[in-house]
């Protein structure tokens, strides 16, 4: 029999160049540019050979990409000298994802990623199509799966965030790495010696001094949240999630276009987020732990969050669209740590506050700040304590945990891989245990608990799993 | 199996020690003070460890405990295990051991140690056969 070839296949769009470039070299492609255009004579020539250096492989490789579709399968190929070529039959191709990110915008072109059935990786990708040969080619790959997503789209989207939700969930989005970016930018502006002037500065100017901080404090604050509010309004614009068939489709982005597929049987855990600005209302965000993920590792950030900001029923309601369950599951109330663990943390405080007070003899100000720290920690360790929390009926576990985000975890029983029980010598002191539920990906476990109690959902657990199927 | 993983840990104790020794010419008897406890908890951990250790295999999972400090039992259904692995380290050659290891799409399961070969043939193939069949 003859093989499969897409020699006469088609090309893709010419955009495809200038996409490929910018994926494997964009930044020195746009860092040559400037040069290109300010240099003279020889450094020009220099430059021109660069920029041509890095476009040339795009060039060769659109030159040689090319695709075909027959009764059943995407066969696509490309090579010069390594040729290659792979025949996707339509029965195994599991997802197809439109990307169009700024590059593709510019040329109003689109990606098409194909994903197979068990793959681990995107099995083949459309760089550069038109929109509508885009629409053409996913309606044909997913014809089988064209009955379920027919009926599926004309339902209510799951999930649908309007700019109000966004500048919300901006504002009381943890700022910390970008406050954290931003002073080390200002480190960089202010060189060390500079520092030591400005400090002095500062303390002996006194009061006004101290003006001069709160202000610039102040200013630093206003800065990351006005970047945090543009970061999530461009990169979460028109969040939906809807669902088609065994999958959750999620559509975002202004700028950067996306749109993902989560196959809800690869979810292992679902686990909702609050952090300190959100809790008093109420809001959290939401998101899932999935197995085998395809794509780099920071796409799967981006990709595994399903809701970024929302109330608790909303959020309720998305568990159970995921995990299946009962809206009560979500909302149940959780069983608290045992009193003993409150005690097994405080033994561990017990050691900085016997230094504290060794401190003290030594010197005043240093046994102050001690005392200080010491209760910051105390307090950190009796929220923390506060915060555990666990449930485990109806074929699902639920942990709680975190101070400053405090993050609640789903699990289905089925999902359990293997189960274990931790018991370190402290917690033995105070007769507590640690739960494992461990998934294909994650470890979620419940800490902390009484230990006749760990050992009975143990038990519990362990009868659950050897009755449900894999 | 123990008084051999002890006595192991005992000389390598000895052979630091007097490494140790040799090296700080002097104040040779705190350093001996501090051998002796080495030398006491390597005899004496191995033999807690291995009366701690469990290993179990039920009608449909496998149930393991271990552990004198810090205590952990695990329980692996049949239906969940992946593959096993068996392997065997320079120690565990010298002494004619094997160590068997349970993976599940969650990573290391749990791990026997100190089979010897038969043992370890059979407890292998036996996880192969159940391994992946559904227990309902």
């Amino acid at each position: 029999m003859q093989e499969p070839s897409a020699s006469e296949g088609r090309r893709l769009n010419p955009a495809a160049i200038i996409v490929w470039t910018l994926e494997s070299a964009g930044r020195f492609a746009i860092a040559l540019v400037v040069p290109l255009l300010n240099l003279e004579g020889a450094f020009r020539l220099f430059a021109i050979a660069a920029v041509a250096l890095l476009v040339l492989p795009s060039i060769v490789r659109y030159m040689r990409f090319r695709y075909a579709v027959t009764e059943d399968s995407l066969i696509v190929q490309g090579g010069l000298l390594f040729r290659w070529r792979r025949v996707i039959p339509f029965a195994r191709i599991q997802s197809v994802e439109m990307i169009q990110k700024l590059r593709h915008r510019l040329f109003d072109v689109v990606e098409l990623r194909i994903e197979a059935v068990g793959g681990r990786q995107t099995e083949a990708a459309l760089v550069a199509l038109d929109g509508v040969e885009a629409e053409r080619l996913r309606t044909v790959f997913l014809r089988d799966i064209q009955a379920v997503d027919a009926s599926a789209e004309t339902d209510e989207p799951l999930v649908q965030l309007g700019i109000r939700e966004l500048l919300l969930a901006g504002a009381t989005g943890g700022r910390v790495a970008v406050i954290a970016l931003l002073v080390g930018y200002a480190q960089e502006l202010l060189p060390e010696d500079r520092l030591g002037d400005v400090i002095e500065g500062v303390s002996s100017a006194g009061s006004s001094g101290l003006a001069v901080v709160a202000i610039f404090v102040a200013v630093v604050l206003a800065i990351s949240l006005i970047l945090s509010l543009v970061a999530t309004v461009l990169v979460y614009w028109n969040f939906t999630v809807r669902r088609e068939g065994d999958r959750l489709v999620v559509t975002r982005g202004l700028i950067e276009h996306r749109r993902a597929a989560v196959p809800l049987r690869r979810v292992q855990a679902v686990v909702m987020e609050q952090n300190l600005l959100r809790r008093p209302f109420g809001l959290v965000s939401l998101r899932v732990v999935l197995a085998g993920q395809a794509g780099p590792d920071q796409e799967q950030q981006e990709t595994s969050m399903l809701l970024p900001i929302g109330g608790l029923g909303m959020a309720g309601d998305l568990a159970v669209a995921i995990l299946g369950g009962t809206a009560e599951m979500v909302g149940a109330r959780l069983v608290p740590a045992a009193k003993g663990a409150l005690l097994r943390r405080l033994t561990y405080i017990a050691i900085p506050v016997l230094a504290a007070v060794i401190a003290l003899a030594f010197s005043r100000s240093l046994a102050a700040l001690g005392l200080g720290l010491t209760t910051l920690v105390t307090v950190h360790a009796v929220l923390g304590w506060r915060s555990l929390g666990h449930r485990v009926e109806d074929g699902f576990v639920v942990v709680r945990s975190g101070v400053l985000v405090r993050r609640t975890t789903m699990v289905r029983v089925a999902n359990i891989q293997h189960l274990q029980l931790s018991v370190s010598p402290t917690q033995r002191l105070y007769r507590l245990g640690t739960l494992w539920l461990r998934t294909a990906k994650g470890k979620p476990r419940a800490v902390d608990l009484d230990r006749p109690l760990a050992e009975a959902h143990f038990a519990t657990l362990t009868d659950a799993l050897l009755r449900a199927a894999p | 199996m123990w008084w051999v993983v002890s006595s192991a840990w005992a000389t390598g104790a000895l052979i630091l020690g007097i490494i140790v020794a040799v090296l700080v010419e002097r104040a040779l008897l705190p350093v001996a003070l501090v051998e002796l406890v080495i030398v006491s908890l390597a005899a004496a951990l191995p033999p807690l460890r291995y009366r701690r250790w469990r290993y179990e295999i039920r009608s449909r999972d496998l149930s393991l405990a271990k552990g004198a400090l810090f205590f952990v039992r695990t329980l692996i259904p049949f239906d969940r295990i992946q593959f096993v692995e068996s392997r065997q380290g320079p120690l565990d050659r010298f002494l004619g051991l094997n160590q068997l290891i349970v993976y599940t799409a969650a990573g290391r399961a749990g791990h026997i140690p100190g089979l010897n070969a038969t043992e370890a043939g059979e407890l292998r193939e036996e996880l192969s056969r159940v391994a992946g069949t559904v227990s309902v």
